[in-house]
């Protein structure tokens, strides 16, 4: 990414410890608009933890001290007032697909209606447009009124991304979100990320490393709460990264 | 020697399996015992309760009477009635009270104990919910008798305290603890990626409770209604202390009744054993247990309409 590039999310001296463990230790990096950011790394390294500061469901976890700041569009998240507000302006999708229990339509309409859009014509098209762009559309439309939890896993999966993007939101960040996902979908999920970067800042969290080598245009390393490297695919995919661990990663030769 | 370690572990790998193979079936049936014996339990009772009624309820009982008639006069010399009417109907009224202040009160505070507090004060309030639960009902009486009388002549200007407000709120009460802890189990039941997917969405906490944990807990939410209603129906000395004791068709929550159970209390032990009298308060008691036995069913269909949608 050139400097040209709007920084979407700054984030600078990021840390977070829960009841006194260290998670993340002062992350600094920065998100451009319209890129796809890859986070890799072993477990425990992190990464949820680091998503969870950008759109503050950290909040919600009692023992859990942050420090340092994560800006988005140049604003502290943290002195947001409405973290409703800043929340539908981020998708979240977690490693397990979550179907709500509700009917399919209900669960892409959710976070629109809860904000107060519930104009019927309006909710239809946007349910149509969420579903088709994560490519659920033609298998459930015959059945929207189903329970979402019904769903096949791959299927919930799919219909998590399509609720994720039902407030339009200018970020998406992804977990895992393979973990339960058979390969065929899971292709067809990153296909549908291709698509919609043109759209979104897309931070993907995964442990495929191949993922994150064909999707993102820039990729991080998180080591015990430690960013080790960040740079673009081209460096971090070859041998000439900045780190020796970052390689090893990378090649699998970790450990 | 490793011939013959692993020849000992054989050796007890199957004695273990053999032993297993005795005690397992031994514990199937054990549990299959307990499964039926609640059935056998409960035919039991309905049996003894029918058949101790059952002379005067297929020979003598008028049925209609029994059950439009608001007339409950079982120690009349001249003129014997055995309607339940008005005992239904005081049943009902202060159940239906108990319930309108219950239901809301328990579920909200199931839903603050277990989405809105945590640590200590949750704890805290847990056992005193608890404490709330194992106050034996006839303190709970002498409140509505000592405490809520005086209360309601003075608020109400009525001439008495003992009534259906006093009934209900009573009843209410001692529903309250069974609504909250069965409830608080329900919604703990949800798991957390509900919770957190939802407030990813940026539904607020109430918003979440109200359209995703509300669903997703619904049988047991309902079952935490149904049994606090049973608990309303069934209850019987705090009523017979607190309502007032008048067999009458209230007009007003400030009118004094007679439940079921409460007349079943108050007269069986100044009736003849085997007597009309006697054996019309037995039919009051499969009237009883057709009661709950209707709440029980309605809520199962229930469960089960909302789980097929
Ligand atoms: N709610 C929590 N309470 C206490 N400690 C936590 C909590 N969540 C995470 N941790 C700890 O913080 C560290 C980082 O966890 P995190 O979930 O961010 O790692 P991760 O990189 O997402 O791992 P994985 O690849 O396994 O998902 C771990 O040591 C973990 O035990
Ligand atoms: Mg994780």
């Amino acid at each position: 990414m050139s400097d040209l590039a709007k920084k979407k999310i700054e984030v600078s001296g990021l840390s977070v410890s829960y009841g006194g463990v260290t998670a993340l230790d002062s992350i600094s990096l920065d998100v451009y608009e319209h890129e796809i950011l890859s986070i890799i790394g072993p477990a425990n390294a992190g990464k949820t933890t680091f998503l969870n500061c950008i759109n503050r469901m950290i909040d919600s976890i009692p023992d859990a001290r942050v420090q340092g700041t994560v800006k988005i569009d140049g604003d502290d998240v943290r002195q947001v007032r409405d973290v409703n507000a800043l929340r539908r302006r981020i998708g979240m999708v977690f490693p397990l697909p979550v179907g709500l229990p509700m009917s399919i339509y209900d669960n892409v309409a959710y976070a629109p209606r809860m904000a107060g859009k519930t104009d019927k014509t309006r909710l239809d098209e946007l349910v149509e447009r969420c579903l088709r762009q994560s490519a659920l559309f033609d298998e459930v439309k015959d059945r929207m009124g189903d329970l979402g939890t019904k769903l096949s896993g791959g299927q919930q999966q799919r219909l998590t991304i399509a609720r994720a993007l039902s407030m339009e939101p200018e970020i998406l960040c992804l977990d895992e979100f393979s973990i339960a996902v058979d390969p065929v979908t899971t292709m067809r999920i990153e296909e549908v990320l291709k698509e919609l970067r043109k759209e979104v800042t897309i931070v993907l969290v995964t442990n495929l490393v191949q993922q994150a080598k064909r999707l993102a245009d820039r990729t991080a390393l998180f080591l015990d709460g430690k960013l080790i490297e960040l740079d673009s695919n081209e460096i971090i995919f070859s041998r000439r990264t900045a780190d020796q661990r970052t390689f090893q990663y990378v090649q699998g030769l970790f450990g | 020697m490793t011939d013959t370690t692993s020849g000992t572990d054989e050796g007890q790998v199957s004695t273990s399996r053999r032993i297993a193979a005795i005690v397992e079936p031994a514990i199937e049936w054990l549990i299959r015992l307990c499964g039926f014996s609640a059935i056998f339990f409960v035919f039991g009772i309905f049996f003894f309760v029918f058949s101790s009624g059952a002379d005067f309820i297929m020979n003598r009982l008028d049925v209609v009477e029994f059950m439009t008639s608001p007339e409950w006069y079982p120690t009349s010399v001249s003129n014997k009635r055995y309607g339940t009417l008005a005992l239904v109907a005081g049943t009902l009224s202060v159940t239906t009270l108990a319930m309108m202040i219950a239901v809301p009160f328990g579920l909200g505070t199931a839903v603050f104990i277990s989405e809105f507090c945590d640590g200590p004060f949750k704890e805290a309030l847990k056992i005193i919910v608890e404490f709330l639960a194992a106050i034996p009902s006839v303190v709970w009486g002498f409140i509505g008798l000592a405490i809520m009388n005086p209360v309601i002549i003075d608020v109400f200007n009525a001439p008495i305290g003992l009534n259906v407000l006093n009934g209900g709120v009573i009843l209410g009460l001692m529903s309250v603890p069974i609504i909250v802890s069965i409830g608080e189990d329900a919604l703990k039941a949800v798991p957390d990626t509900y919770r957190e997917a939802s407030l990813a969405l940026g539904a607020t906490k109430w918003q979440t409770v109200y359209k995703v944990l509300f669903p997703a807990a619904r049988s047991g939410l309902l079952a935490a209604v149904l049994l606090g209603v049973g608990r309303a129906i069934g209850e019987t000395i705090a009523v017979l202390m607190a309502t007032g004791h008048a067999v009458q068709i209230p007009n007003s929550p400030l009118d004094s009744v007679r439940t079921l159970t409460a007349t079943i209390a108050a007269e069986l032990g100044e009736t003849a054993q085997g007597g009309d009298h006697y054996q019309a308060l037995f039919a009051i008691g499969v009237l009883l247990f057709i009661f709950t036995f209707a709440v029980n069913l309605t809520a199962d269909l229930l469960v089960r309409g909302i789980k097929n949608k």
